[in-house]
């Protein structure tokens, strides 16, 4: 465990930020916070890294109590901001060069990761460029770079790919990716459960303060998954098709509108296979898949409400 | 390294350049240009080399007046680093707020003395201005400039937004300039407004500093650097209260 928060309570006037906030970070994983704006994520982030203070719990990070400015703490993190939070007046390489000096390095250790970081964020031809003549996504990779360049035991990024194109945003990722496998810790929080489907390992949904679940993907999912829903679209739809599939053990329901089937069968069921077989008999099949749940899925169900509000975000 | 830093912020800063050094520098020209343009009185003066009296004038007038604009370079880059977002960025390092209030303080006191002394170099190097005891000069340059500084902390840590501290740095700055006589000569504000404008505000003071040493009166300009130095020490005592009750 590489950091742990227990109990953690934090509220601003009559709001209860952080509601008896409990997480934990295992050593190497990419945990991925999800929760819809106001969840409480950043509050979290920011008590995790020691930035503010909270009113009540423990907080523990590399086996020490995190407290306000504990720099031996803060020297093995490193922190994306939400916001894009380069200096426009210095090049890239002096920024990162300045983040990195503010972690203690200097000389040729402070010039060898500087170099290291603008390769891994594919900026070196571009290093001594202000950010300001960058693009959205080219700034939010400085961004990310700034908190790399000290080697971090612990990364924490705030929603590091708000408002960007989807191909700097899937760069970002396997850039993420590629931290976790050279052995940093992530923590990355969204409001994008796309993001954090497809990066992390560990995942806690956060809503009202509170991790409301936590777990693999495929743990979430299970828990609310008990049905599988299959959409077949029939070659010869026919009563004798629908009868047919009616009688596959596990099948709850079929519903046909022109060539369109709807099954819903049981979870774990195994059975794409046998209805493919069964249609295959009856005239065959233009098109069939399974309906996966999603993190949205999960979300709905344990809130009742959507993760993102309609028309936010990408 | 967070020193350097904000040093080479400001001191490469084209704005700053052109603002702080380059707009002053040109505007005692154009004022001492004209001055020399305009034909002497017939009445004679009392000083052995007039022309050199008024280029040290109008250098210390111009001198004070940017020292008191340099207050804004004090909340310019604080208001980015440890009001907005990027405080979280920067105070996720292991380094302490203070150290990066500090390191700006002092990268803008000194800029703003480069300036003054800019200025003054280029009024003596033109137009042979008068420089009555260097020690004198540079000290009430130095009192006026830290308390400068002290009042661009303060508005940094009283007014939301940027903008507002610039607002009331202007209005502060433009009001005490005119009101002390300095832009406008003659004015007559009653016995009391004359006194508390053109005798007792902090430019008012560095300025009469200045008039006193021509004049020989050593125990004003003694008196005057004293209150410059009480003003400073008000103001630091201001800025400590304001700073506890609402940390950066």
């Amino acid at each position: 465990m590489i950091a742990t928060m227990k109990n953690v309570v934090k509220r601003y006037g009559d709001n209860m930020a952080l509601d008896h906030l409990d997480l934990n970070i295992n050593q190497g994983e990419i945990l991925g916070l999800l929760g819809p704006n106001g969840a409480g994520k950043t509050t979290a982030i920011r008590s995790l890294t020691g930035l503010i203070g909270i009113d009540s719990g423990d907080i523990e990070v590399f086996g020490k109590k995190q407290s306000l400015n504990n720099k031996d703490i803060k020297r093995e993190m490193g922190l994306v901001t939400q916001e894009i939070t380069v200096f426009n007046d210095l090049s890239a390489r002096e920024n990162l060069r300045y983040f990195g000096s503010l972690y203690g390095l200097k000389g040729a250790d402070l010039d060898s990761n500087v170099d290291r970081v603008l390769k891994f964020i594919g900026l070196t031809d571009r290093a001594s460029k202000r950010p300001k003549s960058f693009s959205g996504g080219m700034q939010r990779r400085l961004n990310i770079g700034c908190a790399l360049v000290h080697r971090p035991k612990l990364l924490i990024m705030d929603e590091p790919t708000v408002g960007i194109d989807p191909q700097s945003r899937n760069h970002i990722l396997e850039s993420v990716k590629q931290i976790a496998a050279e052995g940093t810790t992530v923590v990355y929080t969204s409001h994008y459960m796309e993001e954090v489907q497809a990066i992390c390992n560990h995942i806690a949904i956060m809503d009202t303060g509170r991790v409301i679940a936590e777990g693999s993907l495929e743990e979430l999912v299970g828990r609310i998954q008990h049905e599988d829903t299959i959409r077949m679209i029939a070659l010869a739809p026919s009563d004798a098709l629908t009868e047919s599939i009616k009688a596959i053990s596990g099948v709850k329901s079929v519903t046909v509108v022109g060539t369109s089937y709807t099954i819903v069968s049981g979870a774990d069921s195994g059975n794409l296979n046998r209805i493919m077989e069964v249609a295959v008999g009856h005239g065959g099949i233009a098109n069939i898949a399974a309906d996966k749940s999603t993190l949205e899925d999960v979300f709905l169900t344990l809130t009742g409400r959507k993760l993102r509000d309609d028309g936010e975000g990408a | 390294m967070v020193i350097r830093h904000y040093f080479k912020r400001i001191f490469t800063q084209p704005i700053n350049l052109l603002v702080l050094l380059a707009l002053p520098v040109g505007i005692l020209i154009l004022n001492l240009s004209i001055l020399n343009a305009v034909p002497p009185p017939d009445t004679p003066s009392i000083f052995e080399n007039p022309a050199s009296i008024d280029a040290g004038f109008v250098s210390m007038i111009i001198i004070i007046m940017f020292a008191f604009f340099g207050a804004s370079v004090v909340y310019d880059y604080l208001f980015e680093d440890i009001r907005g977002e990027r405080r979280w960025r920067l105070l996720a390092a292991p380094q302490t707020v203070g150290k990066y209030v500090f390191a700006n303080v002092l990268g803008s006191t000194v800029f703003s003395l480069v300036s003054s002394v800019l200025i003054y170099g280029v009024g003596i190097l033109m137009y042979d201005a008068y420089v009555p005891n260097l020690w004198v000069v540079a000290g009430t340059i130095f009192l006026f400039t830290v308390f400068a500084q002290l009042l661009g902390m303060f508005l940094l840590l009283v007014c939301p937004k940027k903008g507002t501290a610039e607002a009331a740095l202007q209005g502060i700055v433009w009001s005490l300039t005119i009101l002390t006589g300095n832009m406008f000569g003659g004015l007559n504000l009653g016995r009391v407004g004359n006194f508390i404008f053109q005798r007792a505000t902090p430019n008012a003071l560095a300025m009469d500093t200045f008039i006193r040493y021509i004049t020989d009166d050593m125990v004003l300009v003694r008196n005057n650097m004293l209150a410059l130095g009480g003003y400073i020490v008000v103001m630091a005592i201001v800025v400590a209260i304001v700073a506890r009750r609402r940390p950066f």
